[in-house]
């Protein structure tokens, strides 16, 4: 065999050993799921500036620069209403990639972290808005669920990387707010809920981080004053107890045998209490952080605050868990009565707990945030 | 810069581009198709995990090659009994079928007789010769001169011919 030939020969080695698409794709997600969960590290305004310059340079190095110019200041003499057009365009769209482009270069232009934190913000904001218009079930869903949480990610890192002031504080917790009401109404499909929890948790985390500067920052008179400090952790506690109402109301439907088997590890009080017990804790401690907030003991009462939110998640778990194992037993009770579909409901007989158990199972579901994609908080 | 920053986009794009020619280095050094791949996951995780948390890299693609070997070595350390093996995994199978028969006994027999090769020779022969990389990378990647790798790659090439040919 002459030596060109054996060259020529390993040279096609290559196209015949490729990996498999499901190996290949499985570890794809695997990358990329752990790229969402793992905290990012802030931009330099140098690298900032070098990334979009690059970015930019990039996407026009196809086009013609004569051509691109003439593009670029059509778009200017065009102005105001091309620019409501741009904002508006959904993934999909012409103008989408061009919007995308322009929010690279306006992101270039920031160079303080802060500002640019407030940036990936509002651009958290937009993926956000432009899924909300995606039929469920859309693939692009997940794009812009990752997109969403990188931004966050971001915002995040920017966040942690300046000492932050009341004025950023307030800033970051009125659009968290917003991001978690937003996020609260968007159903996705269910090959995206772990990225759609990624971003719940994210957001609420970048909330909490918000608020507790807030409450440890604020002053009598200045820009975060006692009265919006005492108005902003009233309405978490409106929506903690709020919650905590609907984890009681799920309660209710619980079995008494569940309810007394079921427990809640309370790790604040190194308690581990009955399932029916800790919506009483739960309660108990939201007197007590508003009681703190009545005082303008602020940071206690986020304490509390906090320490009620966690109980009532806790307690809410520990209730799906018992609703879903209740469900699975009495899953096995329907396929062993389905011989006998003569058997009447009654009182207390089986069937009628077998339809109960069924009832309450697929209700449940209905509400569960991670089977629909819809918050019930 | 912007996988350092934890893009996940970007490296998903790195991943995509990189992902079947690592994948090949690998095959071509461990025993088993199932261990390339545990393996070339590994490398891409190790490598996010480092840029991700700031590692600077100046060539990527010399980097990439460069942990999966680390990461072979590692296996062969970890397992004392594992040794290269002669016979491959039988990879027909995996043969395009636009290959004509008489070009896939060719191929199968340069391929047995690349791997009857020590590994270092091996090594060589597929980075420059089967993934096309420039012999300045390769020397990179596997921490020689430049002047020593060309050596390896000549006294590489001329045994494989001999085994070829035998």
């Amino acid at each position: 065999m002459s030596d060109q030939l054996l060259l020529k020969e390993l040279r096609s080695i290559r196209k015949i050993h490729k990996p498999s698409t499901t190996w290949r794709d499985a570890t794809r997600q695997r990358i990329l799921s752990l790229a969402e969960t793992k905290p990012l590290a802030g931009w330099s305004s140098v690298e900032r500036w070098r990334e979009s310059w690059l970015e930019f340079r990039w996407r026009l190095s196809p086009v013609p620069v004569v051509a691109s110019t003439v593009v670029v200041l059509m778009l200017m003499l065009a102005g105001l209403p091309f620019s409501q057009t741009l904002a508006q365009s959904q993934p999909g769209d012409w103008l989408y990639p061009v919007k995308r482009l322009e929010e690279r270069v306006e992101l270039g232009m920031r160079t303080s972290p802060s500002s640019q934190g407030v940036y990936y913000l509002k651009l958290a904001d937009r993926r956000l808005q432009e899924l909300s218009h995606l039929p469920i079930g859309d693939s692009r869903q997940a794009e812009l669920l990752r997109d969403y949480n990188v931004m966050l990610s971001f915002a995040q890192a920017n966040y942690q990387a300046v000492a932050p002031t009341t004025q950023l504080a307030q800033i970051y917790d009125r659009a968290t707010n917003n991001l978690i009401t937003d996020l609260n109404q968007v159903v996705v499909a269910n090959g995206v809920q772990n990225a759609y929890s990624s971003a719940r948790k994210l957001t609420k985390d970048i909330n909490s981080l918000s608020l507790t500067t807030l409450v440890s920052l604020h002053q009598p008179d200045g820009v975060s004053s006692q009265n919006e400090v005492t108005e902003r952790l009233q309405q978490e506690i409106t929506k903690v107890e709020e919650q905590l109402a609907s984890v009681q109301t799920k309660l209710e439907r619980l079995p008494g045998v569940a309810q007394r088997s079921s427990k809640v590890v309370l790790e604040s009080r190194q308690q581990v209490v009955p399932v029916s017990e800790a919506g009483e804790e739960a309660t108990k401690t939201l007197a007590e952080a508003k009681e703190l907030l009545e005082r303008k003991e602020f940071s206690l009462a986020l304490e509390k605050l906090k320490e009620g939110e966690v109980i009532t998640l806790k307690t809410e778990e520990a209730i799906d868990e018992a609703i879903s194992q209740d469900g699975e037993v009495k899953g096995e009770t329907v396929d062993g009565a389905a011989t006998e579909p003569e058997i009447a409901p009654s009182a207390e007989g089986p069937a009628d707990t077998v339809s109960n158990g069924a009832t309450e199972s697929a209700t449940v579901a209905d509400d569960s945030p991670d089977t629909s994609g819809a918050s019930t908080e | 810069m912007k996988i350092k920053h934890g893009d996940a986009g970007a490296y998903a794009e790195l991943y995509d581009f990189y992902v079947e020619p690592i994948y090949r280095y690998v095959l071509f050094r461990v025993p088993a198709k199932e261990l390339a791949e545990d393996v070339t996951s590994e490398v891409f995780l190790k490598v996010w995990e480092r840029l991700s948390g700031g590692s600077e890299v100046q060539n990527l693609r010399a980097y990439l090659y460069q942990v999966a070997r680390n990461q072979i070595a590692d296996y062969f350390r970890k397992d004392h009994q594992a040794t290269l093996p002669v016979e491959m995994v039988d990879e027909k199978q995996t043969m395009a079928e636009s290959v004509e028969l008489e070009r896939q006994i060719t191929l199968a027999d340069i391929e047995t007789s690349l791997r009857q090769l020590p590994p270092h020779w091996q090594e060589i022969i597929v980075l420059v010769h089967v993934e096309g990389l420039k012999l300045k990378e390769a020397a990179a990647i596997i921490g020689r001169s430049h002047g020593a790798t060309r050596a390896l790659l000549h006294r590489a090439l001329n045994e494989l011919k001999k085994l070829i040919n035998r």
